[in-house]
C-alpha cells in the first residue's frame, strides 16, 4: 500500500483506524498515570490477561464474536480480576506485584482451559477470538471509532471531575481516610476506569502490548511536568501521539502487497521511544540534564578545594 | 526404553513447579513477582532471530539462547532504567518487555509474514505434546532441560540460601559484611530468565508464570519462616500439578489451565485460612471489661 | 480531667467532652497484640507526647485511634463523638515516609490538599483557597518554597509541608507521627513554636515522639506505652523514672530515666 498524506483525510478506513489508535492513546495514556503513580504499572498486562476468561465466556453464551459482548464479558472478568487484587493487597501482606502475579496468572489459566474447549468444539470463529487477543487495529470501523469516543469521554470526563478527590488517595490515602474520603471506592473506580481503556485497547494493539500503552505515556509525561493535572494531560497527549502516529506509520510502511507491519507494534514502539526520549533529554529530570548538572558542581567543587576555601 | 505419558506429563509440571519455585520465592519477596511474565514475552525478539540464524527450526538451540540473552536483556535495561531514579522498577520493566516483545512482532512480520511461523506455539508451549519429543538418554526434552535447570536452581539456593536471605531481607547489611548483593541479585534473576526461557518451551508461559508467583505466594500467606515457606510452596506445587492433572484428564479440559487453577485455589485457600485464624485469635484475645 | 484555658478557647470548644477520650482500645495484627487495652484522655488546649521504647505500638494507637487500622474493641471518641460526625475538626500527619515524595505536585498543592475536606466533592481549590495555603506555607516558613516540587525538599521542609497542610485544615485536634524524625534544627523550632502557638489558641496536639530529651521542654503531657498503657496525664507526674523503667524495662529504663533527669 503506498500512500500519500492527503489519504489519511479522504481514505474511509484510514481515517477509522488512525483516529481510533489516537482516542485508544488518549485514553490509555491519560489514565495510565494513575496506575504508574501507585506503582501498579503492570496492572494493564494483568488486567489484559484476566480478561481472557470473560472473552471464552461471552462467546461461549453469545456464539458469535460479536465485539460489544466481548468487551463487557472480557472486561467484566478483568475487572473482578483487579478488585481481587486489590483485595489481597487489603487483606494480606503480600505486595503489588504478587497480588496482580497471582490474579492474572489463575485467570489467564482459566480461560486459556475455556479456549482449550471452545477449539474442541471446532468452532470456526475460533480464530477469530485468538486474532482479539493479539489486536487488530486494521479491522477498526467507524462505529468503533464512535464507540471509543463515547467510553473515552465517559473516562476521562470522570478523571476530570474527580481530579483533587482521585490526586488525594492517590498521594496520601491515611490522610485521606482520615479526612473522611472513601479511599477504597475512589481507587476501585480508577482501576475500573483502568480495566475500560485496556477493554478498547485489545482490540487495537492486543494483550502484551497493552501494558505499553498504559506505561510509557505516563512516563514520558512525568519528565516534563512537576503537577499531577499537566502529567494527566501531557500523557494523554503522548499517546494520542503515538496511536495516531503508530497507526499512520505502519499503513505507509507496509511493504507494497506484504503483510502489514502490525499496527499495535509499531504504536507501542512509537510511545516507548517518546519515553525514552523523554527520559534523557526533558530539562530538569532528563538524565542528560542531571549529569550536566553534576559535572558542573563537581568543577566548582574542585575549584573551591584547590583555592582552598571551606 | 518409553515412559508412561502419565508420568512425563505429571513429572514435567512438578520439575517445572519445582524449578520455578526455587528462585520465584525471592522474586516474590523482591517485589518482582512479575518478571517471569515479562522474560517470556521479551524472549520473543531473541526466538526470531534464532529461529533466522538457525535456517528455521524453533525448538532449536539458537532459539533458546536467543530467548536466554532477550530475557537476560530485558534484566539489566529495566534494572539500568530504574536506577536512573526517574522510572520506578515496575514502570521500567513495563516499559522494556512490551518494547521488545512489539520488536519481535514487527521483525516476524517483516520476515516471515508469508511463512507460518506459529507464535502460539511459541509463547504457549503445550505440556500434552512433551511425551512426543525425545531428548537424550531416553529421557523426554523437556525433563532434560526443566530438570537440568531444577537441578541448577537447587545447587544456587541450596548453596547460597542465606546469603540471598541476606541480601533480600538487608541489602546494606549483606553489603558491609562483603556478600555482593548486586553480584546475587544478578546470578538469581539469571537463573529466572534461563528457567522461565527453558520452562516455557515446554509448558508455555502461563504455567511458568502461575509457578514462579502462586506457591510461593500461597506459602508466605501461611508463614513467615523462609525455610518453611520454600517447603511449602514445593508442596503447593506438587500437589497442584498431580491434582490438576488428573482433574484436566477427567474433564477432558486444558492440563496448564486446570493446574493454574489449582494453584489459585490453593491461593484463596491460604488467604482464607489466614483470616480465619486472625479473626480466632482476636476473639480469644480481645481484653474483657 | 479537662482543663480548659479561660478566654483562648475557641467557641468550638465550649462544651465538656474532651477533644479525645481513648476507652480500652485495643488491636492486633496476625497474632500478637499491638495495642492493648489503652484508655486516655486529651484535654482542650493540651501538647500530648506518646511515647515508649520500638514496637511499643505508639503509631498504631493514633492509627487505630483514627479508625486507620481494625480495632480489636474499645473506642476513640472526638469531643464527645464518633470521628466520622467532626472529622473536620480533626487534622493527621502521617510519617513523612509514608508517602512516594515523587509524587508531581507541587508544595503548595500538598498544603491545598488540607482545604479538600472543607470543599467537599467535585468542587475544585481556586484562588481564595490557593491563598490560605500560601499563608499556613508562611506560618512553617516555607512560603519562598511554594512552587518548589516537592521532590527537591529536604526531609525537615517535607515535614513543614506536611505541618502547613494540617495547620490549614483549621483542626481542633490534631496528630502528628513521628514529625521530628530526621528533620533540621530550623525545622524542629518551627514545629514546636507552632504547636506552642496552636495550644495557645485553645487546640490540641497528640505527637508519637521517640526523643526523652525533650519531652519536658516541648510536651506539657505525656502518655507512655508499651503496649498497655503505664502512665498518662501531666508531664510533671506521669513523666517520671519509675514509670520511664517500666516502660522501657530494666535495662534501657535507667538510661531512660537518666535521661528524664531523674535519679537513676
Amino acid at each position: 500500500m503506498s500512500l500519500s498524506p492527503a489519504d489519511f483525510f479522504t481514505d474511509y478506513t484510514l481515517r477509522s483506524i488512525v483516529l481510533g489508535s489516537a482516542l485508544l492513546g488518549l485514553v490509555a495514556g491519560t489514565l495510565g498515570c494513575f496506575s504508574v503513580l501507585r506503582r501498579q504499572s503492570l496492572i494493564g498486562d494483568t488486567v489484559a490477561h484476566a480478561a481472557l476468561p470473560g472473552l471464552c465466556a461471552a462467546f461461549l453464551l453469545t456464539g458469535t464474536r460479536d465485539t460489544l459482548g466481548l468487551l463487557v464479558g472480557g472486561g467484566l472478568s478483568g475487572l473482578l480480576a483487579s478488585l481481587l487484587a486489590l483485595g489481597i493487597l487489603r487483606y494480606s501482606r503480600l505486595k503489588e506485584d504478587v497480588a496482580l502475579g497471582v490474579t492474572f496468572s489463575t485467570f489467564f489459566g482459566i480461560g486459556i482451559a475455556l479456549l482449550t474447549a471452545i477449539g474442541q468444539s471446532g468452532n470456526a470463529a475460533q480464530a477469530g477470538l485468538e486474532g482479539f487477543l493479539f489486536g487488530q487495529a486494521a479491522a477498526l470501523t467507524a462505529g468503533d471509532v464512535a464507540r471509543f469516543a463515547v467510553l473515552g469521554a465517559l473516562a476521562l470526563g470522570t478523571v476530570a471531575a474527580l481530579h483533587k478527590e482521585l490526586q488525594l488517595s492517590l498521594f496520601d490515602p491515611d490522610y485521606a481516610a482520615v479526612q473522611g474520603w472513601p479511599v477504597a471506592g475512589l481507587t476501585a473506580l480508577s482501576t475500573a476506569l483502568t480495566v475500560l481503556a485496556v477493554m478498547l485497547g485489545l482490540q487495537t494493539v492486543g494483550v502484551v502490548l497493552m501494558a505499553a500503552m498504559l506505561i510509557a505515556p505516563a512516563v514520558a509525561a512525568r519528565q516534563w511536568t512537576r503537577s499531577l493535572g499537566g502529567m494527566l494531560r501531557l500523557a494523554g497527549g503522548f499517546g494520542a501521539l503515538s496511536g495516531g502516529l503508530g497507526a499512520a506509520l505502519s499503513l505507509a510502511l507496509s511493504p507494497e502487497g506484504g503483510a502489514g507491519l502490525p499496527t499495535g507494534a509499531v504504536t507501542v514502539l512509537t510511545a516507548t521511544a517518546l519515553a525514552v526520549l523523554s527520559l534523557l533529554l526533558a530539562p530538569g529530570r532528563g538524565v542528560i540534564a542531571g549529569w550536566g548538572r553534576q559535572r558542573q558542581a563537581r568543577a566548582r567543587l574542585r575549584r573551591e578545594l584547590a583555592g582552598g576555601r571551606r | 526404553m518409553t515412559l508412561p505419558f502419565d508420568l512425563v506429563i505429571v513429572g514435567t509440571a512438578v520439575m517445572v513447579a519445582w524449578a520455578c519455585t526455587l528462585p520465584g520465592l525471592f522474586l516474590v519477596l523482591r517485589r518482582q513477582a512479575l518478571l517471569g511474565d515479562a522474560i517470556s514475552h521479551a524472549a520473543l525478539p531473541g526466538i526470531v532471530a534464532g529461529y533466522w540464524l538457525s535456517g528455521g527450526s524453533l525448538a532449536s538451540l539458537p532459539a533458546l539462547v536467543g530467548a536466554s540473552l532477550s530475557g537476560l536483556l530485558t534484566v539489566g535495561l529495566s534494572a539500568l532504567i530504574a536506577r536512573s531514579g526517574r522510572v520506578k522498577e515496575d514502570a521500567a520493566l513495563g516499559l522494556v518487555f512490551p518494547a521488545l516483545f512489539a520488536a519481535g512482532v514487527i521483525a516476524v512480520s517483516l520476515n516471515y509474514g508469508n511463512v507460518h511461523l506459529d507464535l502460539d506455539a511459541v509463547l504457549y508451549g503445550e505440556i500434552a505434546y512433551t511425551p512426543f519429543r525425545p531428548g537424550w538418554l531416553g529421557l523426554p526434552a523437556a525433563w532434560v532441560l526443566v530438570g537440568g535447570m531444577g537441578l541448577v536452581n537447587a545447587l544456587f539456593v541450596g548453596g547460597l540460601f542465606k546469603e540471598l536471605r541476606l541480601s533480600t531481607f538487608d541489602p546494606g547489611l549483606a553489603r558491609t559484611l562483603g556478600f555482593s548483593p548486586r553480584l546475587l541479585s544478578g546470578a538469581l534473576l539469571t537463573l529466572v530468565a534461563l528457567t522461565v526461557v527453558a520452562a516455557f518451551e515446554a509448558v508455555g508461559a502461563v504455567l511458568v508464570v502461575a509457578f514462579l508467583v502462586v506457591p510461593s505466594a500461597t506459602a508466605l500467606l501461611l508463614t513467615r519462616r523462609l525455610g518453611t515457606a520454600l517447603g511449602l510452596a514445593l508442596g503447593a506445587g506438587l500437589s497442584a500439578s498431580v491434582l490438576g492433572y488428573v482433574v484436566a484428564l477427567a474433564l477432558d479440559a486444558s492440563i496448564t489451565g486446570v493446574v493454574a487453577g489449582v494453584l489459585g485455589l490453593q491461593f484463596v485457600g491460604a488467604l482464607a485460612a489466614q483470616g480465619l485464624r486472625a479473626r480466632r485469635v482476636r476473639g480469644r484475645a480481645a481484653p474483657q471489661g | 480531667m479537662t482543663v480548659t484555658v479561660p478566654g483562648t478557647a475557641p467557641a468550638s470548644l465550649a462544651g465538656s467532652a474532651p477533644p479525645l477520650a481513648l476507652r480500652g482500645l485495643s488491636v492486633a495484627y496476625a497474632e500478637a497484640p499491638a495495642v492493648w487495652d489503652v484508655s486516655f484522655e486529651v484535654p482542650a488546649a493540651s501538647l500530648t507526647a506518646i511515647i515508649g521504647p520500638n514496637g511499643a505500638g505508639k503509631s498504631t494507637l493514633l492509627k487505630a485511634a483514627l479508625g486507620l487500622v481494625p480495632r480489636l474493641a474499645g473506642e476513640a471518641l472526638f469531643f464527645g463523638a464518633p470521628l466520622s460526625r467532626v472529622r473536620r475538626r480533626v487534622a493527621y500527619v502521617p510519617q513523612r515516609t509514608s508517602v512516594d515524595w515523587d509524587f508531581p505536585a507541587s508544595a503548595l498543592d500538598v498544603v491545598t490538599m488540607g482545604l479538600y475536606g472543607r470543599l467537599g466533592w467535585l468542587r475544585r481549590p481556586g484562588r481564595r483557597e490557593r491563598a490560605q495555603a500560601l499563608a499556613c506555607l508562611e506560618r512553617v516558613g516555607m512560603a519562598d518554597f511554594a512552587g518548589r516540587q516537592i521532590s527537591e525538599l529536604s526531609g525537615g521542609q517535607q515535614q513543614r509541608v506536611f505541618l502547613a497542610r494540617a495547620l490549614a485544615q483549621e483542626a481542633d485536634l490534631t496528630f502528628m507521627d513521628e514529625p521530628f524524625a530526621g528533620v533540621d534544627a530550623v525545622t524542629e523550632r518551627t514545629i514546636v513554636d507552632v504547636l506552642h502557638g496552636l495550644r495557645g489558641q485553645g487546640r490540641s496536639v497528640v505527637v508519637v515522639h521517640h526523643d526523652l530529651d525533650t519531652v519536658r521542654e516541648y510536651f506539657d503531657r505525656v502518655a507512655l506505652l508499651n503496649v498497655s498503657l503505664v502512665a498518662a496525664g501531666p508531664t510533671g507526674t506521669a513523666f517520671s523514672p519509675a514509670h520511664l523503667r517500666a516502660a522501657y524495662g530494666e535495662r534501657h529504663g535507667a538510661l531512660a530515666a537518666a535521661l528524664a533527669g531523674g535519679p537513676p
